[in-house]
C-alpha cells in the first residue's frame, strides 16, 4: 500500500494546526497546559460553621483573583465565575455543609467550554480562599 | 484502488477536526494572582444600610434604567447578574455586571456592594473575539453614586 497521500494528509494537517499555535505565540500566549474531556473536580474540606458565610468567603475569594460571577445559588451551593480579562477560564465552585463546622469546596474548571485538568488554578483557588476564611487578626 | 485516497481524505479530515479544536491553554492564564487594591477599592462601595434587599432592588432599578436585563440573582447571597446586548455589524456583544452584596462593619449594619463590569463580543460563527475588564473608574463611581440616590441616602465611599 501506498502510504504517501496518507502522510501528505497528516503533514498538511499538522501544519495547519502548528499554524494556529504559531499565531498564539506570536501574541504572547506560548502553549503549554492540556484541555481533557473529562470532568474533573477537586475536593477540600475548611473548618467554616457558618455555611452562608463560607459561600460569601468564596464569592469574595473569586472577585479578588479577577473573575466576574455568572451565576450564584445558595441552596445549591454552586457558584460559576470566569475570568474578566482575556482568558476564557471558568471556575465552578461548589460550597456545602460537610457537617456543623466543616464545608466542604469543590471546584472544577474549563477553558473555552472544554474541562481543564490543570491543577493550578484550582489550588490558587484553595489557597486564597483558606486565607480569606482565616484572615490574620487586625492589629490596634 | 480508491483506498489510498480515502485514506487520505480521512486523515486530512481527521487532524483539521483536530486543528480546530480549542488550543490548550498558555500558562500565564492559569497563574491566577489578586487584583490590586486600587482595583478592588474601585469595584466596591460601602452604603450604611442594613436592608440587603432594599440595597439590591435600587441596584436592579440602575441596572434596568441603563438597558440591562437580569441573567442570574440570588437574594440570599446578594448575588445579581445582568447583561446588556448589543449587535455591531456581524460582532455580538455584552456587557456584563456582577454584584455582589455583603454584610460589612463590626455588627453587620453595613453593607459592601462589589461590581464587576466586563466587555464581551462574538463573531458570527459564535466564537468569543473579546474578554476585558471595564476599568474607567466613571463607571463604577456613576453606578455606585447612582444606587445611593435610588436608596435616598449616600454610599459611605470606597471601602
Amino acid at each position: 500500500m501506498n502510504a504517501a497521500p496518507f502522510v501528505a494528509g497528516c503533514a498538511l494537517a499538522l501544519a495547519l494546526g502548528g499554524a494556529a499555535r504559531a499565531d498564539s505565540a506570536a501574541a504572547g500566549s506560548p502553549p503549554a497546559a492540556e484541555t481533557t474531556p473529562a470532568s474533573l473536580a477537586v475536593a477540600r474540606d475548611f473548618p467554616a460553621p457558618d455555611l452562608l458565610h463560607a459561600q460569601r468567603v468564596a464569592i469574595a475569594t473569586l472577585q479578588d483573583l479577577g473573575f466576574a460571577l455568572e451565576s450564584a445559588d445558595a441552596e445549591r451551593g454552586v457558584l460559576i465565575a470566569s475570568l474578566l480579562d482575556t482568558h476564557p477560564l471558568r471556575l465552578a465552585v461548589s460550597i456545602t455543609a460537610k457537617d456543623d463546622t466543616t464545608i466542604s469546596a469543590s471546584v472544577t474548571t474549563d477553558w473555552a467550554g472544554a474541562s481543564l485538568a490543570s491543577p493550578e488554578p484550582v489550588a490558587a483557588f484553595f489557597s486564597a480562599y483558606e486565607a480569606a476564611l482565616n484572615p490574620p487578626p487586625e492589629l490596634d | 484502488m480508491h483506498q489510498p485516497r480515502l485514506l487520505s481524505f480521512a486523515s486530512i479530515a481527521a487532524s483539521l477536526l483536530l486543528g480546530c479544536a480549542a488550543l490548550p491553554p498558555p500558562p500565564a492564564a492559569l497563574a491566577l494572582a489578586p487584583i490590586s487594591p486600587d482595583e478592588r477599592a474601585q469595584q466596591t462601595r460601602l452604603y450604611e444600610t442594613d436592608d440587603r434587599a432594599a440595597l439590591l432592588g435600587a441596584c436592579i432599578a440602575v441596572l434596568r434604567r441603563h438597558g440591562f436585563a437580569a441573567e442570574d440573582q440570588d437574594a440570599e447571597l446578594g448575588v445579581i447578574v445582568a447583561a446588556k446586548d448589543a449587535t455591531d455589524g456581524r460582532e455580538r456583544t455584552r456587557l456584563r455586571a456582577s454584584i455582589a452584596a455583603a454584610p460589612a462593619g463590626e455588627f453587620g449594619l453595613e453593607t459592601s456592594l462589589r461590581l464587576t463590569l466586563q466587555r464581551l463580543a462574538w463573531n458570527a460563527r459564535g466564537r468569543e473575539t473579546k474578554r476585558e475588564a471595564v476599568r474607567e473608574a466613571s463607571e463604577y463611581a456613576g453606578f455606585f453614586d447612582e444606587v445611593a440616590r435610588e436608596l435616598g441616602a449616600p454610599g459611605a465611599g470606597p471601602e
